[in-house]
């Protein structure tokens, strides 16, 4: 639980040294609490205290690193309950889970290594490859088969014999898998295999309640790297269990549930699969172990994690530059938008609705919408010539007309100072307008 | 050793409970005191619905086959294709009188008011009537709209800042109807909205509130996060002037992304467009009932079926 700043003062040595730059104890304890300055500024603070303190200071869900290198994926340690409160941090992990009995794993793994999305500038893949089952030799089989197909992924072993993943490990050590499960019945022997190796452990109880005590038992054992789970149950069952341990962590600071937490969506209706993958990204999921994988389930929940992990305060921006829709040549109209990655979708969408080949520009503006970067100074007459001039659109066009957003249309004359070459044209206030704007573009052009 | 026991949130707030519809085939959602689908806090006496989305014209130039295909026997006759989707499982039929729009003929008030008042006697699922989009003309046609379905209790969307008294005073005062009060994606605008239509006399009960919306991944966390955070209000801080309950029109949105209609032959790793575009429908549908959403309106069957069952399953 964290500790309020007279709290702190108590644990504090009350000389008022100064060595830690504050001028009493009183306003350092305010800046602690405030998670403002570090604990270890203080040199004079007893080792019980700093650890009280520092214990009291961690953050409420751990952050656990899953793989190694360029395959290492970092999740947890989230702050908030809901995205708008500050931000979910760390994205969820798309998996694909293999039953060492999957017939179809061969065609499976195939699947998840095809999957490469560029979007919004972040390369989507299928991050991690699981193997869940209980028998030493065909589980063993089917580690080699996924570390055969090659997939640029971090990996799971998952068991409830301990001893089945241990024969395994050797196998793909390297890749720092996550290894599991720790349960009531063999949680000892997990940890002591995890904590050698190093490595996450995943836990595994029915119930929130029985896995609270399980992790305070492993808690004992002096294992914290861990992922928590409670199953594969109804969608209603499995979101109450995640609502309860993201709350009791975040909120209460219930360090035993201070953890990521693995889902299961596994269900042979892809459409059902994509349901539970789908709850699992915006409520509380952080591993996502799913049983098939294609691009059909996977584009949205690409696309949604990549909204729901974005960071409410900082708009996502598209890279300036220019981009060819439609396969535009030297006599296609050039449009100029702002890199808002919202802006830049709607014009985009409207563009390819219209099957009008363009070229549009998208110069630096701060990431900001039309009016807003208008407004801001981010976008102007002079920074949108500037902008034509050195991006190469013209090599690119004999035809030199550009059209300006029409919400913009006052920059116009300062544009045409800017672009001699150039004639300028107001296009719609509205991206729902382009296409009957473009349509007639032969016309708007002359 | 203390037993650790599940942390529980008490609210102070609850969404109303709306009627739509009447007699048998009266549908009502809203009434939860809790947030969407934390039925471990309080109670959810009603669950979401959805509807399926029925045109005034046959979309087969516009849509995409894998969305046309389930339809195009009927597509050409709004009345056929709203007894398909009752067929199909859908709670509501969501009419869309497209052909309203100046860019598409700028079919008469009169016009649209028939065909709504046909569909309506055709099927025994409440209606939700959907404008064009067209401010003006969405004014001019849904107080037509709203006076031929005069007592049926049925959803007329939308209402916004500009034509909400056209809009608001026909449906929600003078014919018997909901209103649904369209804003863009932001609590206040909402807020302001449900103000501005209360003080005109439309009764708090009569409100839907439809949010905005956009595609997943097309500006979608900002839908997403406006949602949460009027549901937060409406729920946490029983801010009575949210406390109505939401309609996202979803199906649409989702079939426009290019994840949903890209051609096989243009990317062909993606596979098939159908696939693609009844995910794209059920995440962003399931989102948004996270959200809050308790009317989604899908397009394809398939998404209707999957998304009915979810619901099933999360209460």
């Amino acid at each position: 639980m964290a500790l309020s700043g007279l709290e702190i003062f108590k644990l504090l040595p009350k000389t008022n040294c100064k060595e830690c730059g504050f001028p009493t104890c009183l306003a350092f304890a305010m800046k602690l609490a405030g998670a403002g300055v570090e604990v270890d500024k203080c040199p004079h603070m007893s080792d019980a205290a700093k650890e009280t303190l520092g214990e009291a200071s961690a953050p409420p869900q751990k952050t656990i690193t899953i793989g190694a290198g360029d395959n290492a994926f970092v999740i947890g340690g989230e702050t908030v309950l809901m995205r708008h409160e500050k931000t979910f941090v760390n994205r969820p992990i798309f998996a694909l889970a293999l039953n060492e009995d999957d017939a179809d794993a061969d065609a499976k793994l195939a699947r998840a290594k095809e999957i490469k999305y560029d979007r919004v500038g972040e390369t989507m893949k299928i991050g991690l490859v699981a193997v869940i089952g209980n028998d030493a030799a065909k589980f063993g089989a089917m580690v080699d088969k996924a570390a055969a197909a090659g997939l640029e992924a971090a990996c799971a072993l998952l068991s409830d014999n301990v001893d089945v993943v241990k024969a395994a490990l050797p196998k793909v050590a390297d890749t720092k898998p996550l290894v599991g499960f720790a349960t009531e019945a063999n949680f000892e022997a997990a940890v002591a295999l995890a904590k050698e190796a190093g490595l996450p452990l995943a836990v595994k109880a029915d119930t929130v309640e029985a896995l609270h005590d399980l992790v305070e038992k492993i808690h004992g054992l002096d294992y914290k790297n861990l992922v928590l789970f409670t199953g594969h149950k109804s969608l209603k069952e499995e979101l109450a269990d995640r609502v309860a341990i993201a709350r009791a962590a975040l909120k209460n600071t219930v360090r035993p549930l201070g953890y990521p937490v693995m889902v299961c969506a596994c269900d042979e209706d892809p459409y059902m699969r994509g349901v539970r993958a789908t709850l699992a990204v915006v409520k509380y999921g952080a591993l996502i172990l799913m049983n098939d994988v294609s691009y059909g389930t996977m584009l949205p929940l690409f696309a949604l994690r990549q909204n729901i992990f974005t960071d409410p305060q900082k708009p996502m921006r598209v890279e300036p530059g220019i981009y060819p829709i439609g396969n535009p040549g030297p006599e296609s109209p050039v449009l100029v938008t702002v890199d808002f990655a919202l802006t830049y979708f709607i014009v985009a969408g409207e563009i390819e609705k219209s099957k009008v080949p363009t070229w549009l520009l998208i110069p630096d503006a701060g990431g900001l919408s039309v009016l807003t970067a208008w407004a801001a100074g981010k976008l102007s007459g002079s920074s949108i010539a500037q902008f034509v001039k050195e991006c190469g659109i013209n090599d690119k066009v004999t035809k030199k007309v550009i059209e300006l957003p029409g919400k913009v249309a006052v920059l116009k004359g300062e544009l045409e100072d800017g672009l001699p070459d150039w004639k300028i044209v107001i296009g719609p206030d509205e991206a729902i307008d382009l296409p009957r704007f473009l349509k007639a573009w032969d016309e708007v052009a002359k | 050793m203390l037993a650790f026991q599940r942390p529980l949130d008490k609210n102070s707030g609850k969404i109303r409970e709306v009627e739509l519809g009447a007699g048998d085939s009266k549908i009502v959602v809203g009434g939860e005191n809790v947030l969407p689908f934390y039925g471990f806090d309080g109670e959810i006496p009603n669950k979401p619905v959805v509807a399926m989305e029925v045109l005034d014209f046959d979309p087969k130039d516009e849509w995409v086959d894998a969305v046309y295909a389930p339809i195009a026997a009927v597509a050409a006759d709004p009345v056929a294709w709203a007894k398909l989707a009752v067929e199909k499982g859908a709670d509501l039929v969501a009419l869309k009188l497209l052909n309203a729009h100046p860019d598409r003929g700028n079919v008469p008030a009169a016009d649209c008011a028939a065909l709504a008042k046909k569909v309506a006697e055709a099927v025994n699922v409440p209606l939700i009537v959907e404008g064009c989009g067209h401010t003006d003309r969405d004014a001019e046609i849904l107080p037509k709209v709203a006076e031929a379905l005069e007592g049926k209790n049925y959803l007329i969307l939308a209402a916004n800042e500009h034509n909400y008294k056209a809009v608001g005073a026909a449906a929600g005062l003078a014919y018997g109807n909901l209103v649904g009060a369209e804003s863009s994606v932001d609590i206040n605008l909402a807020k302001q909205l449900n103000i501005l239509l209360t003080q005109l006399g439309v009764k708090e009960e009569k409100i839907v509130i439809h949010p905005g919306i956009a595609a997943v991944g097309y500006g979608f966390e900002y839908v997403y996060s406006a949602m949460e955070r009027i549901r937060a209000a409406a729920i946490q801080q029983n801010d009575k002037t949210l406390q109505m309950p939401f309609v996202s029109p979803y199906g649409a949105e989702a079939w426009k992304t290019k994840e949903a209609i890209a051609p096989v032959d243009e990317i062909p790793a993606w596979g098939d467009a159908e696939p693609r575009g009844i995910a794209m429908e059920v995440t962003g549908a399931i989102s948004l009932l996270m959200a809050g959403a308790n009317i989604v309106v899908l397009s394809h069957p398939t998404s209707v079926a999957t998304v009915k069952k979810a619901i099933a399953d999360l209460l």
